[in-house]
């Protein structure tokens, strides 16, 4: 990069950064009680025991807007790496079956398995997303043409469907047991516990740091593999952890608020559009981006009907679907 | 013109004739639901309930004749019919009821080996009436807010058992003017019906049996039921945790699950989840009028859950300290 686009990049970097800063106060300030500032201020910092407004602002928004920001960020960081290591634009969690077997083994695991609100929901849940990634990836790579996008959104869709239609019948019969899974499967940050996220927050940070380790080398393999290995790229060592970076970040999101469409497909291309196709740039601005995005929309969903809420995984797929079908049709 | 005029009639006389009443065969007669009308059974010997704590419930209540109902299945992967069980210890092993699926998966080939003379559901059940249909003559009744105690009563009569309908109405109302003579405290006081689940807030404006109870005792909803309420909102609707504040009235009802093996001390613990410290913003709860129920008696309109609701509610409000004010 030239000193220009790196004083521009920096500065869009660090007014990106301002932006979800001030998405995170516009979230912890807003909702269906009204707060005035000056009293979201004090429960920040001067909070009083008993005051409800202070644990409104405190236990309520404050953490659902930090697990706002780490989904965003893990989903679209996530989608901004299979993009890049596949060279498919429609890459993303959710429609290459990452999400639906986490979300999968997650069911499993606390439904059959009594894991709810342990250390071992997001290692169930990366094993899903593994097992998801590597079905997907095995059924497209047998179909004639190989793993072209199209085979892969097609074994995406099969194997996402298989998996719900599994979920779906275990809830059905045994409604006692999964009855728990309802909001959660939809896509939820709200009710969502401190404790789980801590587990979770390993897995983040882990994720994020791989993403941003290996995206020089993602920028030469989105170019293709033999320029990559031209420039001496070790191309399978960057699959493999660009493969655990996705899983890993997949798994902790999915942890936190269940599967949340469309995020990781619809903030890349955002990004792509303002800074190139450098993966050293696509990469942190996805996660800022994502995250300003992610926490945007659950306020959406937080306000727009209150003070009835709407989970928050509906409003990205109502927004992403549109994406979808638009990138559908130009790229594929 | 005269001749026109008397073609005209007779046509209308013949079109108009078969929307005024069914022809039922003998033995049969037309029952008006809201699926329409159906000619039943006059006196049906063999019945099928599409729904356990609703419809089973009350026709097992009235000694109609049930032969299979729909079930769930519990943690133990066991079969079961909710509230039956509890209520009059009756399962799917006891022989007299056979298991005729679970809530959308019902099992249409069971249920004709069955060979039912009349199936029983709720309005919810019509989607897929055709099935039911083809099996034996079906009737769905509808829950209606504003009149709770006509989807038993509605049940009652399909199965031809008003007569047991109404003398246990007569019972439930005599304890029903013992129960306001005990409690005049609550005529006019205000109640929340709130409920935490999955770390999120809950509220109702009607929960079955419950709602009838305590409107018949002289309570009246809060402001958020009573708004959702007016909305036509028939149960209840997840809310946000902030508005926690609003929900507060002189009494503050709340359920546990028998069933899902939950204390006394789980639903307070559910509401926690959802907001933090959440007793000490609602003077009812802090002044000790929080009232846990078992949802297995709260929900269901019949008369043993109603009877059995009002002493506990008697009860729970004459230990606790009337609302200042």
């Amino acid at each position: 990069m030239n000193a220009t686009r790196t004083i521009f990049a920096a500065t869009g970097f660090w007014l990106c950064l301002g932006g979800v800063g001030l998405a995170f106060l516009w979230h912890i300030s807003v909702g269906a009680k009204a707060i005035p500032l000056g009293v979201v201020w004090q429960a920040i910092a001067a909070p009083q025991v008993g005051v409800f407004d202070h644990v409104v602002v405190r236990d309520l928004r404050m953490p659902r807007a930090i697990f706002a920001i780490s989904v965003g960020a893990a989903l679209s960081v996530a989608g901004a790496l299979m993009q890049g290591v596949t060279r498919n634009p429609l890459a993303e969690p959710g429609i290459l079956g990452l999400m639906a077997g986490a979300t999968f083994a997650v069911i499993i695991g606390i439904g059959w398995f009594g894991l709810a609100g342990t250390a071992y929901v997001p290692l169930f849940a990366a094993i899903g997303a593994l097992i998801g990634a590597i079905l997907v990836w095995t059924i497209a790579s047998a179909a004639p043409g190989g793993a072209t996008p199209l085979t892969l959104i097609l074994s995406g869709a099969a194997v996402g469907g298989f998996l719900y239609a599994i979920e779906s019948a275990a809830i059905l019969l045994n409604e006692d047991t999964f009855r728990n899974f309802r909001v959660w499967l939809s896509g939820s940050l709200a009710g969502r516990d401190m404790q789980t996220y801590l587990w979770a927050l390993p897995w983040f940070i882990a994720g994020l740091i791989a993403a941003l380790v290996i995206a020089r080398q993602v920028t030469a393999l989105a170019m293709g593999e033999e320029t990559a290995a031209g420039l001496g790229v070790d191309t399978f060592r960057i699959k493999v952890i660009a493969l655990g970076a996705v899983v890993v970040l997949t798994a902790a999101a999915v942890s936190v608020a269940g599967p949340l469409g469309f995020v990781g497909l619809v903030i890349p291309h955002v990004v792509r559009l303002f800074v190139g196709s450098d993966y050293r740039l696509i990469v942190p601005f996805s996660a800022i981006v994502g995250a300003g995005y992610v926490t945007v929309v659950d306020i959406a969903a937080r306000v727009v009907l209150a003070p009835v809420e709407i989970s928050t995984g509906i409003v990205t797929t109502m927004l992403g679907a549109p994406v979808f079908i638009w990138l559908v049709r130009a790229k594929l | 013109m005269k001749p026109l005029y008397g073609a005209f009639a007779a046509a209308l006389v013949l079109f108009a004739t078969p929307a005024l009443a069914l022809d039922c065969d003998v033995g049969m007669r037309a029952f008006n639901h809201a699926g329409g009308e159906t000619c039943i059974p006059e006196q049906p010997q063999r019945i099928i309930g599409l729904h356990d704590q609703s419809v089973t419930l009350t026709l097992v209540e009235l000694g109609a004749p049930v032969i299979g109902s729909h079930g769930r299945v519990d943690d133990n992967e066991q079969l079961y019919m909710r509230s039956v069980d509890l209520l009059f210890g009756l399962d799917f092993d006891s022989g007299q009821i056979g298991f005729a699926g679970t809530w959308d998966q019902m099992d249409f080939e069971a249920m004709a080996a069955m060979t039912p003379d009349l199936i029983i559901g709720r309005e919810y059940d019509m989607e897929t009436r055709e099935k039911y249909e083809a099996i034996a003559p079906t009737v769905f009744i509808a829950d209606t807010p504003t009149d709770p105690m006509a989807f038993p009563r509605g049940i009652a009569d399909a199965a031809g058992v008003s007569d047991t309908y109404a003398t246990q109405l007569a019972i439930y109302e005599a304890n029903l003017e013992r129960a306001r003579f005990a409690l005049p405290q609550v005529q006019g006081a205000t109640y929340s019906k709130i409920q935490g689940w999955e770390g999120k807030l809950e509220v109702y404006a009607g929960y079955g049996g419950l709602t009838k109870v305590l409107a018949d005792l002289g309570f009246e909803r809060g402001a958020a039921g009573q708004e959702m309420a007016d909305r036509g909102v028939v149960w209840g609707e997840e809310v946000s945790a902030e508005i926690l504040p609003e929900l507060e009235a002189d009494y503050l009802f709340d359920t546990y699950t028998i069933a899902y093996g939950d204390t006394l001390a789980d639903p307070a613990l559910r509401l926690n989840d959802a907001v933090p410290g959440w007793c000490g913003f609602l003077t009812a709860c802090t002044e000790g009028r929080y009232i846990v129920l078992p949802r297995e008696y709260a929900t269901g309109f019949s008369f043993t859950q109603l009877n059995m609701l009002l002493q506990m509610i008697t009860t729970n409000v004459a230990t606790s300290a009337a609302p200042q004010g």
